[in-house]
């Protein structure tokens, strides 16, 4: 059970000594809609039973009925936590030495981009639209002085406050 | 090899496989999603979150087997038969 002790947001290919300073995911509107699909969905089977329930042959299937409303909340509760998964895993972690992204497009496919605090050159923070202005999410866009020249991360909560703990870990 | 098309030839064998597919794709679906949310998750929440995921997924695969178990097949397939007959 030692998995579920605090943790202090440790990762893997951790660097020896590194320190998470921050882990932020996409803003929770991105997990917004898919919830809101899966929760109009998990009432079709009782509007169903809504108009069958009063017919004479409902008696006989019912019981099939119910088998079936069981089998597809199951479906839906994998598809909820499936949605849940990949948001989760979808981060932006800033350490005191890195900025690293790890992107989680499925079940075993997933990649991790990382810039040096001290290869940072520029960060610009995008916030379009009224939604994003209201919820305060946008993108952060960071020019680096290395291999990959830009960072592009999008929809993420509150960016100037990211972009200001960037550049406060990068002046010290 | 002709113990397999016999076994084959039987049809409720091949509801058993059907089944037995079914239920490895979703075991495997459902272990995925714990496995990625324990091993690549960053912090508690994920861990915790796998954890109610597999108690949610335990709780509504018994009450699948349950009602599995309720279901009335004769009584169903009697009356699809009457239908049918009924209509011709």
């Amino acid at each position: 059970m030692s998995i579920f002790t605090t943790s202090t947001n440790s990762f893997r290919n951790q660097l020896p000594g590194e320190t998470t300073v921050l882990v932020t995911r996409k803003h929770w509107f991105v997990l917004f809609f898919p919830m809101l699909i899966l929760l109009f969905l998990a009432f079709m089977p009782f509007i169903i039973y809504f108009f069958i329930s009063s017919a004479s042959w409902y008696g006989i299937i019912s019981s099939l009925f119910w088998f079936l409303v069981a089998a597809y909340f199951l479906i839906l509760w994998s598809l909820a936590f499936y949605n849940i998964m990949i948001y989760l895993l979808n981060t932006v972690m800033v350490t005191d030495k890195r900025v690293i992204e790890n992107k989680q497009e499925g079940f075993f496919r997933h990649t991790s981009n990382e810039v040096e605090l001290d290869k940072i050159q520029d960060i610009t923070v995008k916030v379009f639209g009224p939604f994003a202005e209201f919820l305060d999410f946008g993108d952060i866009e960071i020019q680096s002085a290395g291999a990959q020249p830009k960072f592009y991360f999008k929809q993420l909560p509150h960016p100037q406050k990211i972009k200001e703990a960037i550049m406060g870990l990068k002046i010290q | 090899m002709n113990q397999i098309l016999l076994f084959l030839n039987n049809g409720s064998n091949i509801s058993l496989i059907l089944f037995f597919l079914i239920l490895g794709f979703y075991l495997w679906y459902a272990f995925s999603i714990i496995y990625h949310l324990i091993r690549f998750g960053v912090g508690v929440r994920p861990k915790i979150l796998a954890l109610t995921f597999f108690i949610g997924s335990f709780v509504l695969f018994v009450m699948v087997i349950v009602a599995y178990s309720q279901v009335d097949w004769k009584g169903i397939l009697q009356q699809l038969f009457n239908l049918t007959i009924t209509k011709i």
